[in-house]
């Protein structure tokens, strides 16, 4: 199959090992990769401010750049954000922007739920804590929310990760609260966010995992900064980046 | 008279809270016990989801009804006994309690939880005019002793410990010095307020939901103060916010189902009383009900946010908000905190004087997952924050900074090269330069930054 | 304000949601181990059914060092089985009670679901005794059990003055979460099939 990697901006130019792993697990499952350099940003930052025109112009570039292509991102929040918000932006949406939108896919989501992928040849002999990342998990539906009595079962991501050879797969206590990160939030209520992330690296500490991991470089970015500050913890890798782990 | 409105001030006052590391930890414990409670109680419902669903329709439903809702409302009420009084504002609801408690000569007056009479502004407005206005609930007697508003709307004390309350009954009520044994001071109270409840010439209550099929009100309480207030003195006043009309004895069983075990896991409250009107064994006895408007008719008309109004009240979202539980209630500066609190009060008390609150949310969207009638907490949220940047009510550093980074962003050329200098130059971050980086690096450390970026690597390798 | 000028306020033109109809939920099952165990759960008790139900209240009574006092449709009951040592709410200032150690109910519904009784104007037409009474003994008959509450609420009255739903004994945890019984009614709640 063909697939238009979308690397979320942040995501190319901090975290470019998580680009790379997702194109190259993809490639692993069987599809032809190919990534449009004219693409930077869905736009998130500027709708979750409230700014929606200057997101409507990030977004209507992203949608002409992706039209007609099956989209795959290593991020589940960006792919919430085309799902979930570009129609609230005050775009005119014809059916093939339509069509766009809902062939957007978060990484695992696509592999597993697209393609059938149960499990990718991965070895990562590593005792793993997961961030449940609340866009993927609440948004897009990946997986149960705590909060709901209805159960979909784990997520894609979860669901490849249990597959991986070595890999222990550890959930911490509150098993998806939120890391603290969204957004501008971060720094806009820094107090607030800072105690979120630190509480949550300490549950993923808790469990005694080696590593933290999620489907966003987002919640990332944070819990990994707290970890510096703190200079003890485990460290973040994207699922991605497990999964090409060879 | 009533104290002017706060002007909410959230980032200061999570700050104050957020200062008491230990304080924070319990606060947040606390109430991730009733959101776990409340998890335990859901799981034992095999049609909780369905519940749900149908509760949010038949909330939908009464809001496009209220009119003819309230109409039959009244006509069984005034049946069964009830003076119906309708205000349009809180003025309105304060000046009409304080005229018929003066008509009946009353100077002393117990009340149970209304989130409504908060928001009215009705204790101190009392109080100012010489009556004696005691609050039952253990919780709001707290806060009312310490001259402070409830910082959550189901467990108003919820930010204080056994050693503060005791302090204050020490003080108050004259328990031992030292004592701090919930038990006993609960004890302590319920003596003290026994008295009240006897001598009392008035209750005052809240009304959970008005029964259009039977003109009654039902209140629902787990200390049973509601009940007292209503069974003793001769003069009984409930204030109704004009969403809480329901049209049948069964639907309001619907909501009955939900409230409790999403407040706080248990299956129905310990006291449920549904009152029509004056008891007719009693002589003399008077029964008043006050429907009140204060904003809610423009939130009604609102095609954005008027599901808003669908709320019960349950608490469930502040429990489960991890900014809620880590900021604590005080710092929203609102009569309702919390995620529901930030989505009425824009609505209520003004988007300019609000602005602050749709942002103080990472949008996580828990609060939308655990709401028993589905309101859409966290999207009602972004909306508003949609609304406050059309209305130029974003800081204009916010919308200048996002502005630049959409011109930025939508020329790919000049990200990418500023995104290699940016990496280049990132140790300049550790330097004392202001802006927003610092607020980040105050808490996070620096991450390795790479040499290459992703667009660069693939051109590298696919050319 | 005027009741037509505020309704105005509310008035919405289009076609309204439609109301969803009655709910078809889960049907609970009617059991008194369930009822038990969820009364148990929020501080109250069920007495154990091999125990003779005359007898437990009288035990009861012997034990209630203080004032004994029976709701009328409760009273007819002990009155018919020669239960003695209680008195009759009888009439007056609903302040009598203040001193009752213990109060004597008749329930006329008992829900397995929440483990609510329910009381109406008929079985308790003096609503402080419940309230005022420091313990209550509530007698319920035993083939007065439903399952859910959907149809609890089903037979309850759309008339009378009053109706309560009580489900345990009077509680808080206003203070640090820590559980307290007996915040302001009964300190504690026990059932008896009758
Ligand atoms: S918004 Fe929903 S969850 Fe929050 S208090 Fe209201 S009903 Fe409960």
């Amino acid at each position: 199959m063909d697939v238009a990697l979308f690397v979320p901006c942040y995501v190319d130019q901090l975290y470019p090992r998580a680009g790379l792993a997702a194109a190259e697990v993809l490639e692993g499952c069987g599809c032809r990769v190919s990534f449009d350099a004219r693409q930077t940003c869905c736009g998130q930052p500027m709708a979750n401010c409230g700014c929606a025109s200057d997101a409507a112009r990030l977004a209507r570039r992203h949608l002409d750049l992706f039209r007609g292509k099956v989209t795959v991102s290593p991020s589940g929040s960006c792919v919430g954000m085309v799902r979930g918000h570009y129609q609230e932006l005050g775009l005119i949406l014809d059916d093939e922007d339509r069509r766009t939108i809902a062939n957007t896919f978060e990484l695992c989501e696509f592999l597993v739920l697209k393609m059938g992928v149960e499990r990718v040849a991965a070895r990562f002999p590593h005792k793993v804590s997961v961030q449940r990342s609340c866009h993927g998990l609440r948004e897009l539906g990946l997986g149960t929310p705590s909060e709901r009595t209805d159960g979909r079962g784990p997520s894609p991501a979860e669901r490849l990760l249990a597959g991986v050879d070595g890999l222990t797969l550890l959930v911490p206590e509150r098993a998806d609260e939120c890391c603290g990160f969204g957004g501008t939030f971060a720094v806009t209520e820094d107090e607030v966010s800072a105690r979120m992330g630190r509480d949550r690296c300490a549950a993923h500490a808790a469990t005694g995992a080696e590593f933290i991991t999620g489907s966003d470089w987002s919640c990332g970015m944070h819990l990994d900064g707290i970890r510096r500050k703190q200079g003890a913890g485990p460290p973040f890798i994207h699922v991605a980046e497990i999964l090409a782990s060879r | 008279m009533s104290s002017p409105p706060r002007i909410p001030a959230f980032h200061r006052d999570a700050g104050r809270f957020l200062a008491d590391d230990a304080r924070v930890g319990w606060h947040d414990q606390a109430l991730w016990h009733l959101r776990a409670k409340r998890d335990k109680a859901a799981a034992a419902t095999p049609d909780w989801e369905a519940l749900r669903d149908h509760a949010a329709a038949l909330k939908a439903h009464v809001l496009d009804q209220l009119p003819e809702l309230w109409t039959r409302f009244s006509a069984n009420a005034r049946a069964a006994g009830w003076t119906v009084h309708f205000a349009a504002d809180a003025a309105e609801m304060r000046a009409t309690v304080h005229g018929l408690l003066t008509a009946a000569g009353v100077r002393r007056v117990v009340k149970s939880k209304s989130m409504l009479s908060e928001e009215c502004g009705l204790n101190p407005h009392l109080e100012a005019h010489g009556f004696e206005v005691v609050d039952t609930d253990l919780g709001e007697r707290i806060v009312q002793l310490r001259h402070e508003p409830p910082s959550h709307i189901v467990v108003p004390a919820i930010h204080l410990k056994r050693a503060e309350v005791g302090e204050l009954f020490h003080r108050e009520l004259g328990t031992p010095a030292g004592l701090d044994d919930p038990t006993a001071l609960a004890h302590a109270a319920r003596a003290d307020l026994r008295r009240r409840f006897l001598a009392a010439e008035a209750g005052i209550t809240g009304v959970n939901i008005a029964v259009a099929e039977t003109g009654a009100m039902v209140v629902c309480t787990n200390e049973g103060n509601a009940d007292l207030g209503t069974a003793l003195p001769p003069l009984h006043i409930a204030v109704v916010g004009a969403e809480k009309v329901v049209p049948t004895l069964d639907d309001a069983g619907v909501l009955l189902r939900l409230l409790a075990r999403s407040a706080t896991g248990q299956p129905i409250t310990s006291y449920t009383t549904h009152l029509a009107g004056p008891d007719p064994r009693r002589p003399g006895h008077a029964c008043h009900l006050v429907v009140v408007d204060n904003g809610r008719s423009r939130l009604a008309a609102d095609e954005h946010h008027r599901r808003a109004l669908s709320c019960i009240r349950c608490g469930a979202c502040l429990n489960t908000c991890p900014v809620y539980r880590r900021a604590s209630g005080h710092a929203y500066g609102t009569v309702i905190p919390g995620p529901i609190g930030a989505v009425l009060a824009p609505a209520m008390i003004g988007t300019a004087a609000a602005r602050a609150l749709p942002f103080a949310s990472s949008l996580c969207g828990s609060c939308t997952q655990v709401c028993p009638v589905r309101i859409d907490l966290h999207d009602q949220l972004l909306a508003w924050r949609r609304q406050l940047a059309d209305e130029g009510l974003v800081p204009l550093s916010k919308r200048l900074a996002m502005r630049a980074g959409a011109w930025f962003l939508a020329h790919p050329r000049l990200f990418a090269a500023g995104g290699w200098l940016g990496r280049r130059l990132g140790f300049l971050a550790r330097l004392p330069i202001p802006g927003p980086h610092r607020l980040w690096l105050r808490h996070r450390g620096m991450p390795d930054l790479p040499a290459d970026s992703f667009r660069a690597q693939w051109k590298n390798r696919h050319g | 304000m005027d009741e037509a000028a505020f309704l105005a306020r509310f008035r919405r033109d289009g076609a309204p949601a439609p109301h969803p109809g009655r709910f078809a939920g889960h049907a609970w099952e009617a059991s008194w181990e369930g009822f038990a165990r969820v009364l148990a759960g929020v501080g109250g008790s069920l007495a154990d059914a091999a125990q003779e139900p005359r007898a437990a209240v009288q035990a009861a009574i012997d034990l209630a060092g203080g004032r004994v006092v029976a709701a009328p449709a409760a009273g007819e009951r002990l009155a018919a089985a020669g239960v003695s040592g209680w008195e009759p709410a009888g009439n007056g200032a609903p302040g009598r009670f203040a001193d009752v150690q213990l109060g004597i109910l008749w329930a006329e519904l008992a829900v397995a679901e929440n483990a609510a009784l329910l009381f109406t104007a008929e079985s308790l037409p003096e609503r402080s005794l419940a309230f005022l009474a420091e313990r209550l003994l509530v007698l319920v008959p035993a083939g007065a059990l439903v399952g859910g509450m959907a149809e609890g609420v089903a037979r309850a009255p759309r008339h009378g003055h009053h109706h309560t739903w009580m489900s345990g004994p009077s509680k808080t945890a206003d203070i640090e979460q820590t559980l307290v019984i007996g915040a302001h009614g009964a300190k504690a709640l026990v059932v008896v099939r009758w």
